[in-house]
């Protein structure tokens, strides 16, 4: 199925597929398979939803398209050029048209893109270290549903999981592919959500930077968890997308937010999105993805 | 401006982006034919270009422009 994505992909974007080729050579067996079950999913999941493989094909090429697009503005700017949740709103999560490509898209990323499936093998190493002590799981923004979908397998079968998204359209399209009925899905604004307290493992991947108040948020997700409890966060730096909102230029922008909203940094990790020695990385501001396990100060 | 002067300026854009006088442009050179010319070297070509020539290209000339030669033509056909 990997080597279908990238000859699709091959056929209309050779610098593109270039890149990924060359990524996947520095990626194990694990990798290939894994991605190889990834994309048969997908099949499956796409068909389920009235779509093919084709359109998560062309999902994914759009977004690299916008990425690109970003990108060249944010090298002129160094800024953003999605300003407020209001322009994102408009732009993009308003917009079903575009909700549906990106969506689809993003999912593909979490295989494609190299540094989003590294983070995906860090979740994948650390949850399990604290499984026993998880049994009220929340994941705020899931988005299309995959980390979800992973911890699931990864836990107990008497876990409550909870999804709560301010998307209807992400909560809809993580149901069909996280595919398990004992998730509850909560179309909420995470800042009305009343648990205060209730829950012991929180996962929010990719969320900071698309809200205007990033530590409010991580306040917010504080006061939902039990003291002691844990968190997933997941953010990136130098990260131009369409619906990105606050730029964090260095993981310790992100940290800093972390222990600002009460938090201590159990384990992190942080991969870059290009292979190229660490001066090359960040005179190009080249993005990165931070991750991290936190746990609530008691 | 003419072609010639065009490709005069990319030659240069591309051997400060690649920090080598070690490139010999042809309107036929393609992406492949220069080791480290990836996504992140074509952002800074193509801002690099946009801000020399004072023009914009639009995605889907960024993706869609494959050689060199497609390039220039991009570029005269903005400034003429």
């Amino acid at each position: 199925m990997l080597a279908e994505v990238i000859n699709k992909i091959e056929s209309k974007n050779t610098r593109h597929s270039k890149k990924l080729k060359a990524d996947f050579e520095g990626l194990d067996e694990r990798f290939h398979e894994e991605a190889n079950a990834f994309f048969s999913k997908y099949k499956h999941f796409a068909s389920s939803v009235g779509k093919n493989f084709d359109y998560g094909v062309d999902a994914y090429l759009k977004v690299v398209s916008d990425t690109l697009m970003e990108q060249i503005s944010f090298l002129k700017t160094g800024e953003y050029s999605c300003k407020s949740f209001k322009d994102a709103n408009e732009k993009v999560y308003s917009n079903p048209e575009v909700m549906d490509y990106y969506m689809h898209g993003l999912l593909f990323t979490q295989f494609l893109w190299k540094h989003h499936y590294e983070i995906l093998t860090f979740f994948r190493a650390v949850l399990p270290e604290h499984s026993t002590h998880i049994s009220r799981y929340l994941e705020i923004g899931g988005g299309h549903g995959l980390y979800l979908s992973e911890a699931i397998k990864m836990l107990d079968a008497k876990t409550e999981f909870e999804m709560v998204d301010i998307s209807e359209s992400s909560l809809s399209m993580a149901k069909s592919f996280v595919n398990d009925s004992r998730v509850n899905y909560v179309h909420l604004d995470i800042y009305e959500h009343q648990k205060d307290g209730y829950y012991d493992f929180i996962t929010m991947g990719e969320v900071l930077e698309h809200v205007e108040q990033p530590l409010d948020l991580m306040k917010q997700l504080n006061r939902l968890l039990m003291p002691g409890g844990l968190a997933f966060i997941t953010a990136p730096t130098n990260a131009p997308m369409i619906d990105h909102i606050s730029l964090f230029s260095t993981s310790d922008d992100i940290r800093d937010i972390l222990e600002k909203s009460g938090f201590e940094i159990i384990r992190e990790t942080e991969k870059y999105s290009e292979n190229y020695p660490i001066e090359k990385l960040e005179k190009l501001k080249v993005p990165l993805m931070y991750a991290a396990i936190v746990k609530k100060h008691i | 401006m003419n072609e010639t002067e065009v490709l005069d300026i990319l030659a240069e854009t591309l051997k400060s982006i690649f920090d080598t006088d070690d490139i010999s442009i042809s309107k036929e050179m393609t992406a492949n034919d220069v080791e480290g010319w990836d996504s992140f070297a074509h952002i800074q070509i193509i801002v690099s270009l946009e801000g020399e020539f004072g023009i914009k290209f639009t995605s889907a000339e960024v993706e869609g422009l494959n050689n060199i030669g497609e390039i220039v033509d991009a570029i005269c056909s903005k400034l003429s």
